[in-house]
C-alpha cells in the first residue's frame, strides 16, 4: 500500500518536474515533416504556455504522521498567491492556538501537532494538499482561506469526514464541513442596517467574479432587500483586472449614495484606486477578508474618506466592559500574538485560532479521533468563548456566530476603529 | 455613449501594455527566431523594481523611466548572453520555447523571493484625480502610458528605417544566415534587439504600476496576453504587435463591460481565434512566412 502510494507520489512529482512538458514537445517534433515550421512553433508555444499553467499549479508535499502520544490536525491555508494576506496570518493564529493548548497540558494529556500545507490560493492545490494530509491520517482539516478553496475540499469530506473547518465565512456549512467567523449574510446585513440607520437608502454593488465575490454580491442584495435599502446597480470584474474604472462608472451612473466592494486583497486595491481616480466621494464598504494589516498598509494612499468593514469581536473587544470574561481572553490573545509576531493580529489569525481551539475541544470531549465523534462533539458546543465571538452550535448550525457578533469598524490612519452597531 | 467610450478608452490603456509586450516579443523574434514567452514577466519585474527604486530614490517620473529602461536593457542583454544565445546554439526552436517558459517561471520565483507575495503599487506620476473630456474620465496616468507606447513606436521606427544599424537589423530579420554571410554580426544585432525589448518592458511596467496592483503571480497573465497580442498582430510585425495589443485590450474591456468578466476573456480570445482562421498570418504578418 505504502509502496504504491510512494510510486504514485513519485509519478506526480515527476509530472511536476516538467517531464510531461518534454513529452508534449516530443509529440510536436514527430509532426515536423508535415507542419509548416512557423505554425508548428506557434502551436508549441501555445502548448508550452498551457502546460506551464499546469506546472505552476504543482506544489510541495509535507511530511509527517500521527503517533501514539499526539493528535494531528492538518492546516491548509493560502501561504502564497492573492489570498496570502489571509493565509499567512491564519497559519500564525493556528500555531499560536496549538502552542496555547500544549502549554496548558495538551488534549487529554496528548500533544497537539499541526501539519501545515500551502494551497497557493488555488482550489486544485487546496484539494491536492488536503488529499495528502488525509493520507497522513490527520484527525481534521482546518482551512482553507477562501470560499473557492473550501468548496474544492468540501465534497472530499462532506459525507464521511473528517471535519473540515473552513476559515472563510462564505460557505454553506453542513455535513462534516464547518465555517468560521460570521456568515457572509450576517456581514452584509450588519452593513446595510448600519447604512439605513445613517440615512443611506441607495447602494451600488461591485464584486469580483470569483466565488467569494459572487457569494458576497448575492448576500448583499438579499440583505438590502431584507433591510429596505435599494440596490441601484450590480457590476462585476475579473480579480486579475488591471483597472475597474469602466465598471465603477457604470455603477456611478445609477446615482448610489454608497458603494459595496465585495472582493478580497489586490482586487480591492485596484477598485479603490479607481474610486480615487474617478474622484468618487461616497462611503465604501468592503469585506472582513480585508481586515488585514498588510492590506491597510498597501492602500494607505488610496483609502476612501469612509471605508467601512463589518468585523467580529477581535476588532472591537476594547469597547467591552473590563470585567467581561471575553475582555481578558481577548487581551491575552492580542498580547501573546504581539509578543510572538511583533504586530497586532488581523482577520486571519483570529478565525484560525478559534478553529484550532474548537477542534481541540471537540477531540477532548469525544476522547477519540473518530470523525463522527468529533462532529457530534462540535455540534454540542454551546457558549464557547473564542476570540472571534461566543459560539453556539447545533446539528443545523455549523458556525455558531450570528449578526449579533458583528459590528462596523472603519479603516483609517493605518488602524481599524470601532464606529458602531 | 459616454459609457461606451469610457469602456473603449480603459481597454485601449490595457492594450497599450499588451502592445509593448508584443512589440518586444516581435522584435526579438525577428532577429533571433526565438519566441520569448518571458517578455511579459519582465514588465512585472520592472514594475516591482521601479516601486523599490522609487521608494529609495524619489526620482522624477521621466528620470525613473529612463533609469528603469537602462537597467532592463542591461538585464535583457545579460539574459541573451547567458541564457538565450548559448541555448539557441544547442537547441531547436521548440526547446527554446521551453527555455523561455523556464525563464518566465524563474522570474516569478525571483519576484516571490525578493518582493514577497503581496501586491505592490506606486503613486500616480501626475495628479491623482482624473481629467474629464466630454464626460469621459481619464486618469492622468493614461497619458503616460499612451506616451510611452508612442515614443517606443516612434523610436523603433526611426531606428529601423533611418539608421545604418536599422538597415542591418532589417537585413538580419529577413534572413539571419544570409546577413551573417554578408559580414553582419548577427549576435550583436540580437543583443541590440534584446536590449530594446528590455527597455520597452521597463517602460511598460513603470507606466502601468501606478494604475494597478502587481505581484509575483501576475507574470503569467501578462505573458499570455502579450503572446496572444503578438500572434494576432503577426509575429515579427511591429505595427501588427501594436494593433494586436490594442485590439485584445479593447475586446477584453468591451466584453467585460457587457458580460461577466470571466466570460469576457473567453469571448475575446474566441473572436481572435476566428480572426486567425480567416487571416492565419495575423493582422499584419506575411502569408509567405506562415507557409514557409
Amino acid at each position: 500500500m505504502k509502496a504504491r502510494e510512494q510510486s504514485r507520489l513519485g509519478r506526480w512529482r515527476a509530472a511536476c518536474s516538467g517531464r510531461h512538458v518534454m513529452q508534449e514537445s516530443a509529440t510536436y517534433r514527430n509532426g515536423e515533416a508535415i507542419m509548416a515550421r512557423r505554425r508548428k512553433t506557434l502551436l508549441a508555444a501555445g502548448a508550452a504556455l498551457g502546460t506551464m499553467l499546469v506546472t505552476t499549479a504543482c506544489g510541495t508535499g509535507t511530511g509527517g504522521s500521527s503517533s501514539g502520544d499526539t493528535y494531528t490536525l492538518g492546516v491548509v491555508t493560502s501561504q502564497t498567491g492573492p489570498a496570502s494576506q489571509l493565509g499567512v496570518g491564519e497559519k500564525r493564529g493556528a500555531a499560536l492556538a496549538a502552542a496555547h493548548i500544549n502549554a496548558n497540558g495538551g488534549i487529554n494529556g496528548k500533544k497537539l501537532k499541526l501539519i501545515f500545507a500551502d494551497d497557493q490560493s488555488t482550489p486544485d492545490q487546496a484539494l491536492q494538499q488536503t488529499r495528502d494530509l488525509l493520507k497522513q491520517g490527520v484527525a481534521g482539516i482546518v482551512g482553507s482561506s477562501v470560499v473557492a478553496n473550501c468548496q474544492a475540499i468540501g465534497p472530499l469530506v462532506e459525507q464521511n469526514g473528517p471535519v473540515e473547518y473552513c476559515l472563510s465565512p462564505g460557505i454553506d456549512a453542513s455535513g462534516y464541513v464547518w465555517s468560521a467567523s460570521a456568515k457572509t449574510d450576517a456581514l452584509a446585513e450588519e452593513t446595510m442596517q448600519y447604512w439605513k440607520d445613517k440615512g443611506i437608502g441607495r447602494v451600488a454593488i461591485i464584486n469580483t467574479t470569483d466565488a467569494s465575490g459572487t457569494d458576497g454580491a448575492r448576500a448583499a442584495k438579499a440583505a438590502a432587500k431584507k433591510v429596505g435599502v435599494t440596490v441601484t446597480k450590480q457590476v462585476s470584474y475579473d480579480p486579475n483586472a488591471v483597472s475597474v474604472t469602466s465598471q465603477l462608472q457604470q455603477a456611478m451612473s445609477s446615482k448610489p449614495q454608497a458603494l459595496v466592494v465585495w472582493a478580497t486583497g489586490a482586487p480591492v486595491g485596484v477598485a479603490l484606486k479607481g474610486i480615487q481616480q474617478l474622484g468618487i466621494d461616497l462611503p465604501v464598504m468592503t469585506t472582513d477578508g480585508n481586515l488585514a494589516n498588510a492590506f491597510l498598509k498597501r492602500i494607505a494612499d488610496y483609502t476612501p474618506k469612509t471605508l467601512l468593514i463589518p468585523a467580529t469581536r477581535d476588532f472591537w473587544w476594547q469597547t467591552l466592559p473590563k470585567n467581561d470574561p471575553a475582555y481578558s481572553l481577548e487581551k491575552e490573545y492580542h498580547n501573546k500574538y504581539q509578543a510572538k509576531y511583533g504586530e497586532q493580529p488581523d482577520f486571519g489569525p483570529g478565525v484560525a485560532y478559534d478553529s484550532v481551539l474548537l477542534m481541540a475541544q471537540a477531540i477532548k470531549k469525544a476522547g477519540s479521533t473518530d470523525a463522527a465523534d468529533i462532529k457530534a462533539a462540535l455540534e454540542k458546543v454551546d457558549g464557547f468563548e473564542g476570540v472571534v465571538g461566543t459560539y453556539h452550535m447545533s446539528p443545523t448550525d455549523h458556525r455558531g456566530l450570528t449578526v449579533e457578533d458583528v459590528r462596523m469598524v472603519q479603516a483609517k490612519n493605518g488602524e481599524f476603529t470601532y464606529v458602531g452597531k | 455613449m459616454v459609457d461606451v467610450v469610457q469602456t473603449i478608452v480603459s481597454g485601449l490603456i490595457v492594450g497599450c501594455v499588451y502592445a509593448l509586450i508584443a512589440l518586444g516579443m516581435s522584435l526579438i523574434f525577428s532577429m533571433s527566431r526565438v519566441i520569448n514567452l518571458a517578455q511579459g514577466a519582465f514588465v512585472v519585474f520592472a514594475a516591482l523594481a521601479a516601486v523599490s527604486v522609487q521608494k529609495a530614490a524619489h526620482l522624477n517620473p521621466v528620470l525613473l523611466m529612463v533609469v528603469m529602461a537602462v537597467i532592463f536593457a542591461v538585464v535583457l542583454a545579460v539574459v541573451d548572453v547567458v541564457v538565450i544565445r548559448p541555448g539557441s546554439k544547442r537547441a531547436g526552436r521548440e526547446r527554446m520555447l521551453l527555455i523561455t517558459v523556464g525563464l518566465l517561471q524563474a522570474i516569478g520565483g525571483l519576484l516571490l523571493v525578493v518582493w514577497g507575495n503581496l501586491p505592490y503599487t506606486m503613486a500616480s506620476f501626475s495628479n491623482k484625480q482624473s481629467v474629464t473630456w466630454g464626460g469621459v474620465k481619464l486618469a492622468t496616468q493614461y497619458f503616460w502610458i499612451v506616451g510611452v507606447l508612442l515614443i517606443s513606436v516612434a523610436a523603433l521606427w526611426f531606428l529601423l528605417q533611418r539608421t545604418g544599424l536599422g538597415l542591418t537589423m532589417r537585413a538580419t530579420a529577413q534572413d539571419p544566415a544570409a546577413a551573417s554571410l554578408m559580414g553582419v554580426n548577427v549576435d550583436g544585432v540580437r543583443l541590440v534587439a534584446f536590449s530594446l525589448a528590455g527597455a520597452m518592458a521597463a517602460l511598460a511596467g513603470t507606466a502601468i504600476i501606478p494604475l494597478t496592483f502587481l505581484q509575483y503571480d501576475t507574470v503569467v497573465p501578462y505573458a499570455v496576453n502579450g503572446f496572444i497580442a503578438a500572434v494576432i498582430g503577426g509575429l515579427g510585425s511591429s505595427s501588427g504587435a501594436v494593433a494586436g495589443g490594442l485590439l485584445l485590450g479593447v475586446l477584453e474591456g468591451v466584453f467585460s463591460r457587457y458580460t461577466a468578466s470571466s466570460t469576457a476573456e473567453v469571448l475575446a480570445i474566441g473572436l481572435l481565434i476566428l480572426l486567425l482562421l480567416v487571416r492565419p498570418a495575423g493582422l499584419r504578418g506575411k502569408m509567405s512566412e506562415v507557409r514557409r
